[in-house]
């Protein structure tokens, strides 16, 4: 999630060594890869909907999911 | 990154205002009611594959182009809403977390 957070926010940065941590804590290629696919889907999903103004969908408060 | 650390963490509206409800959103989707033609059958599309009737907000913010629509539910259901090199909890886990990073109330 450290690795999330370095690719949501300063991904230009991220080195050799990030992903050689997520190798070392048991990570394949193909899981950093699609963990990167994931941040940045998010990424431009929280950018469309924050642009549009989306009003949430209060799951919190109304304690389910799905309407 | 221009903006101060600190600023950064403010969300800038947390919740849109009341008076923003008769138009909850800044740039104008079409509800599910009132969606016609092409976005209606784009939603549709959205209903059929999820089996849910009420649209999600994110993908109404499609509508202007329901043929990139199809293609934003498609590639969601197929890299997001489904088992991976990574398992659905694992990505809903890494999504809720850039959601929260990015400070985004939906």
């Amino acid at each position: 999630m450290v690795y999330v957070k370095q690719i949501t926010e300063d991904a230009a940065r991220s080195t050799h060594a990030d992903v050689q941590k997520l190798r070392d804590a048991g990570w394949k290629e193909d899981q950093i890869a699609e963990a990167v696919y994931i941040t940045a889907l998010f990424a431009f999903f929280n950018r469309v909907a924050d642009a549009f103004g989306v009003p949430s969908q209060d799951y919190l408060s109304k304690g389910r999911t799905t309407p | 990154m221009s903006r101060d650390k600190k600023d950064k963490l403010q969300p800038a509206s947390a919740l849109p205002d009341p008076s923003a409800r008769k138009h909850p959103t800044k740039i104008r989707i079409s509800e599910d009611a009132e969606a016609a033609g092409e976005v209606a059958t784009a939603y549709d599309f959205w209903r059929a594959g999820s089996g849910r009737q009420q649209v999600p907000g994110i993908i109404k913010c499609f509508g202007a182009r329901p043929d990139f629509l199809r293609q934003v539910v498609e590639f969601s259901n197929k890299l997001h809403f489904s088992e991976g090199h990574l398992s659905r909890r694992h990505k809903e886990m890494i999504a809720s977390y850039v959601s929260f990073l990015n400070r985004c109330p939906y």
